[in-house]
């Protein structure tokens, strides 16, 4: 449904062609994961895809999966990031790669003057995270981390903030539950079978666009997932936070379990200027919910509080025969994709910040950090600043 | 047999309770406390003396505290003392409850709860104030925390705690309570996420929509008298049957110290790991 209209938002554009100087020419570096990120940026009339490109040392279901899309999209595939970056000459790079590698494609694309559409999170290491925000400072391009800050009710939800009807916040809250299946339950792993190879069931799970987490690191659910709800959190206070107490287990999966991640976590955050918040996320099962999962915002202000479920608005559709893992509730009128990617190219035009760039993904990754080794000391942790 | 039931309790709680009781088979409802079988006090010299009369008792906060003094008491004389835990009895927390026991949603893993009221709420005294939520989340998990970790709010706003907690088999909870609403509605929200399912009971799913110019409002459809008169139920019917009531002594000492791990925790910004035995 998403798809669709995006390229009904797209057609209508195309009664006011883009002019060639004004199309920004986007190489596709890697998409093995969330293939919705080159798709967007394909569907917005002032982007054009033009190369799809990776590491010709990367495994062979990689480039598999890069030359389907290639192919799909008509795109030439090249087997050597350089070597497209040089030929193609493209203005701008997707990434959506393992996660583990996002830093080293996007260092290696800002170092070319490209500006960086990358798929969350930015990395799984911190470190990584500095390195490519201080690159993009340095070469000067944009970057636009994936995110659904554009969804209808987040624009509601702002829309509300900005207009003072809440008065100074006070305390932000986000339950950010995807109900999806990740695998066979926790518990059910029999004695003497071997543990869960996190990358195969990566593998498997993109079948279903559950791979989020895909790449040699296992990952929680705080790294693959943490960023959306602390995007919201970001743009509705305009705070940063200090200092974290978080909880984590593996409750649902016997992947996350055997691999020691979490695909359950409970975060308090201590913000700037005495806003408090909390997070509660996790990948919590299929059978949890009818829809996408249970996202829902909770704020509250010196005036006012508000209660904002995500997914509105939305149709319920019921049937005979319907799929069980059909959701019950269709989202509508969501623009997330289309709006990102207008304000991605505004951004280059203009030279602004965009509203979720490598420094601010940077930020978010150090709250996720405090937040893992909050959880294994057992104690409150302070939030790395920069 | 004919129960006499005597409500010795504030306004208009009292007038609310008694208008409750009648709806209950087998019961006379009266006046005088001296007089009764059973009696249903916030008052602890009155649950005392109820109890040295030999009365079952309902015990009301702030009496709470008068609990544990009285239950070798009562568990000697064979004496009903249920806390009035009325919060246990609000149609959303036992369908809740209901599912979690039946098995439906596996091991808990996450409660969420919010509980905001507006500013004239009535706080109940600092030893209550949280209470109600602490006792759900033990009762939900089945036992008590292992961490507590917990903050109050600037002193912008002072009416506001946040309470995040541990349990075994890494189970944990969320609380905020906030007292700083504008006038009008309180909004309540109490989900539980478990292994094989999960429960929202919500009060943004409660709502109906009013048209009178200008946006909609969007007005609570509440559940009534119904969790007064559910607990009410569960102590006559404990009475009656002479079993264990639906809530034990027990129950409310452990929230009382998980309470008060909180407010250390609290006044002190750091974590406790805690051992509640």
């Amino acid at each position: 449904m998403v798809r669709n209209l995006n390229q009904s938002i797209a057609m209508k554009h195309q009664d006011q062609p883009v002019p060639p100087e004004k199309r920004i020419r986007v190489a596709v570096l890697s998409v093995v994961k969330h293939d919705y990120l080159p798709r967007a940026v394909a569907t917005h009339p002032r982007f054009e895809l033009v190369v799809a490109a990776d590491d010709e040392a990367q495994p062979a279901w990689v480039h598999e999966r890069n030359q389907a899309f290639a192919t799909e999209f008509g795109l030439p595939y090249v087997r050597d990031v350089q070597r497209a970056i040089t030929e193609f000459k493209p203005d701008a790079a997707v990434i959506s790669s393992q996660a583990e590698r996002h830093c080293d494609l996007g260092v290696r694309a800002a170092n070319a003057g490209l500006h960086l559409i990358l798929d969350k999170p930015l990395s799984t290491r911190l470190d990584d995270c500095v390195r490519i925000t201080e690159i993009v400072r340095q070469r000067g391009v944009r970057s636009l981390i994936w995110n659904r800050n554009m969804l209808p009710a987040l624009l509601h939800a702002r829309e509300i903030v900005r207009r003072g009807d809440l008065g100074r916040l006070h305390a932000v809250h986000c339950d950010f539950y995807f109900s999806k299946d990740a695998g066979p339950p926790k518990g059910s792993r029999r004695p003497g079978d071997p543990p869960i190879d996190w990358m195969q069931r990566q593998i498997e799970a993109h079948a279903d666009g559950s791979d989020g987490g895909v790449g040699i690191q296992p990952m929680g659910e705080l790294q693959v997932e943490g960023i959306y709800p602390l995007a919201y959190l970001r743009m509705l206070t305009g705070t940063a936070v200090e200092r974290v107490y978080a909880l984590t287990t593996s409750h649902f999966h016997q992947a996350h379990a055997d691999n020691h991640v979490d695909d359950l976590a409970t975060v308090t955050l201590e913000m700037t200027g005495g806003v408090t918040g909390s997070l509660c996320l996790g990948r919590i099962g299929a059978a949890s919910h009818p829809d996408l999962g249970e996202i829902k915002l909770h704020l509250l202000g010196s005036r006012g509080a508000m209660v904002i479920n995500e997914s509105r608005p939305e149709v319920a559709v019921y049937s005979r025969n319907q799929s069980p893992n059909e959701f019950k509730h269709v989202r509508i009128a969501d623009e997330n994709d289309f709006l990102l990617m207008d304000h991605f190219a505004d951004a280059i035009d203009t030279g602004a910040d965009t509203l979720l760039d490598a420094a601010a993904a940077r930020d978010i990754a150090a709250v996720v950090d405090a937040a893992l080794s909050s959880a294994r000391k057992g104690c409150p942790v302070e939030v790395r600043r920069f | 047999m004919t129960l006499r039931l005597a409500f010795h309790l504030p306004d208009p709680d009292r007038q609310t309770h008694q208008r409750l009781a009648k709806r209950l088979p087998n019961l006379c409802v009266i006046d005088d406390w001296t007089e009764a079988d059973a009696v249903a006090t916030h008052d602890a010299d009155v649950a005392a003396q109820a109890v040295a009369r030999g009365k079952h008792l309902l015990l009301h906060p702030p009496a709470f505290e008068a609990a544990a003094d009285l239950a070798p008491v009562c568990a000697d004389r064979n004496i009903c003392l249920m806390p009035a835990h009325e919060w246990r009895f609000a149609p959303s927390i036992l369908a809740v409850r209901s599912a979690l026991v039946a098995g439906r949603l596996g091991q808990p893993g996450l409660i969420r709860i919010h509980r905001w009221i507006d500013a004239r709420g009535d706080a109940g005294s600092a030893a209550i104030d949280c209470l109600p939520e602490i006792d759900l989340v033990n009762w939900m998990f089945g036992a008590p925390p292992t961490s507590v970790f917990a903050i109050r709010h600037s002193s912008e706003n002072p009416h506001f705690i946040q309470i995040h907690l541990g349990f075994r088999k890494g189970g944990m909870a969320l609380i905020d309570i906030a007292r700083g609403l504008p006038e009008g509605d309180p909004y309540d929200s109490f989900s539980l996420i478990g292994s094989t399912g999960a429960a929202y009971a919500d009060d943004h799913r409660n709502r109906q929509l009013l048209f009178t110019g200008g946006p909609a409002a969007a007005p609570r459809v509440g559940q009534g008298s119904t969790p007064a008169l559910g607990q009410l139920k569960a102590f006559i019917d404990a009475i009656r049957s002479g079993s264990a009531p639906a809530v034990g002594v027990s129950d409310t000492i452990a929230a009382m110290r998980v309470a008060e791990a909180v407010r250390s925790a609290a006044d002190n910004r750091t974590a406790h790991a805690v051992d509640f035995g």
